[in-house]
């Protein structure tokens, strides 16, 4: 045994623990024949007996009568309550319980709701050509889906089921949404092409944009104006296609 | 119905939280005064020693059907809970500075009295006996927390490894090395006091690598 191993259980052969007859021997031999670890061990002995004594010397100490007598009033004064106490945990734990189950039911169903709705045919619509004297051709192109008027507008020319967004800013086709809800009795022209048109621009979604314009602006879709009230305002839809540029355009009273 | 004062700490407590007071107050006398003794010797103090034996059959009145004999002995929860208290109250009072630090008068506050339990060869003995478990006390109080409740636990509770390590919360390997560690540092501090009183020349001895 060399004095690194010696200085592990010296404390233990100073406590006198249970340890093996042959460490134990091995031990007091190093510790005999060194005289560090001779020291070390009588070291360990003396604290041992010192700590024992102050262990000794306070053997017979105890809390003074006052705190057993505040102990048992206060225990007697608990004794009263203790059983609400207990009955209004098990109330929390249920309530608890039930709202938990409520919320999981709650959100299951509409899960189940969103998933097995299926994409609203009513609300889609095969809008009238356009007839429209600047373009013939967009007969072809807004021949796809596109918003009613009593219906809140929407993403077109897109197969899936408009999703919902989570971010709390209102998109833009949100506002439009709102907007056309809050409106559902407007009389509306059809869509009147705005700038060059074409069909791979449809193809990608856009959105419906309320907008208002001045209504000289009537004019230049061919539209009659009331001249005596060419400075108000007209409303409008104009559909926005994915590239962000305005695609068609329609007016709503 | 056997008597209270035969009956284990378990019964004795499920007894309690049906609302018998005799249990309460078998249980109480059985186990405070180690309760006590170990709040003592760790903070020095016996206000506060009183304070946390208090605390903590307070707690155990309130929380007593959280004890588990599974994780260990009524004595091993009730001294967990007395760490907690004293830790969190020297946290606390660490600021506040004792205005006498007179030994006697600490001495005689702790309610230590170092000449009962011995056998006495003469006032002499005694006087030395006293200095020395007086130094042994305060040693032990100018531990760090963590080798302090180590040595009051294993060595001057006289409890188990496997059970301090239940009352910490650590394992055994970790009360092991934390008592060793505390140990050294009490050889340490006492050391300057004995070598002033030995009267025995000093041999300069060299390190031993057999």
């Amino acid at each position: 045994m060399n004095c690194e191993e010696f200085q592990t259980m010296v404390g233990d052969l100073a406590r006198e623990q249970i340890m093996e007859v042959r460490v134990r021997t091995k031990a007091l031999v190093h510790g005999a024949s060194c005289v560090d670890c001779a020291q070390t061990l009588a070291e360990e002995r003396s604290l041992r007996v010192g700590l024992r004594s102050l262990a000794d010397g306070m053997k017979s100490l105890e809390a003074g009568p006052r705190v057993e007598a505040q102990l048992l009033a206060a225990y007697r004064n608990r004794i009263d309550f203790k059983p609400a106490l207990v009955h209004s945990h098990r109330w929390l734990y249920w309530v608890g319980a039930a709202a938990a189950v409520l919320l999981v039911v709650f959100g299951v169903v509409a899960m189940r709701g969103r998933v097995a709705s299926p994409p609203r045919q009513e609300a889609r619509e095969i809008v009238k050509p356009v007839e429209s004297p600047q373009s013939p051709l967009l007969k072809d192109q807004f021949a796809s889906v596109v918003a009613p008027r009593d219906t809140p507008p929407r993403t077109f020319s897109n197969p899936k089921p408009p999703r919902v967004k989570s971010s709390k800013a209102p998109s833009r086709s949100t506002v439009a949404a709102i907007a056309a809800a809050s409106n559902n009795n407007e009389i509306a022209t059809d869509f009147f092409p705005v700038g060059d048109v074409s069909a791979l621009n449809l193809q990608d979604g856009g959105q419906l944009v309320r907008v208002e314009l001045p209504r000289s602006a009537l004019a230049r879709f061919g539209l009659p104006v009331n001249m005596d009230r060419a400075n108000q305002r007209v409303k409008a839809d104009v559909l926005v296609s994915a590239d962000g540029l305005a695609r068609a355009i329609r007016f709503v009273q | 119905m056997a008597k209270p004062d035969s009956q284990t700490d378990d019964k004795l407590l499920k007894l309690m939280l049906a609302g018998d007071e005799e249990a309460l107050t078998t249980l109480y006398r059985r186990r405070q005064g180690s309760v006590y003794r170990f709040a003592l010797q760790m903070s020095g103090s016996p206000a506060l020693a009183e304070d946390v034996t208090q605390e903590v059959f307070m707690v155990l009145m309130r929380d007593g059907g959280n004890f588990d004999p599974a994780r260990g002995s009524l004595n091993s929860f009730l001294l967990g809970v007395a760490r907690n208290h004293v830790l969190r109250r020297l946290e606390r009072d660490r600021f506040y500075v004792p205005m006498d630090d007179d030994s006697e008068n600490e001495a005689a506050a702790s309610g230590f009295s170092a000449t009962s339990p011995f056998k006495s060869d003469g006032p002499l003995d005694d006087v030395s006996r006293t200095e020395m478990i007086e130094s042994v006390r305060k040693a032990v109080l100018s531990l760090p927390a963590r080798y302090r409740e180590v040595v009051v636990l294993c060595d001057l509770q006289e409890i188990s490894y496997a059970e301090a390590a239940g009352v910490l919360g650590c394992a055994v390997g970790t009360v092991r090395s934390r008592l060793h560690r505390g140990r050294a540092l009490l050889i340490e501090k006492l050391r300057p006091a004995r070598e002033e009183d030995s009267t025995v020349a000093d041999v300069k001895s060299e390190r031993c690598f057999a």
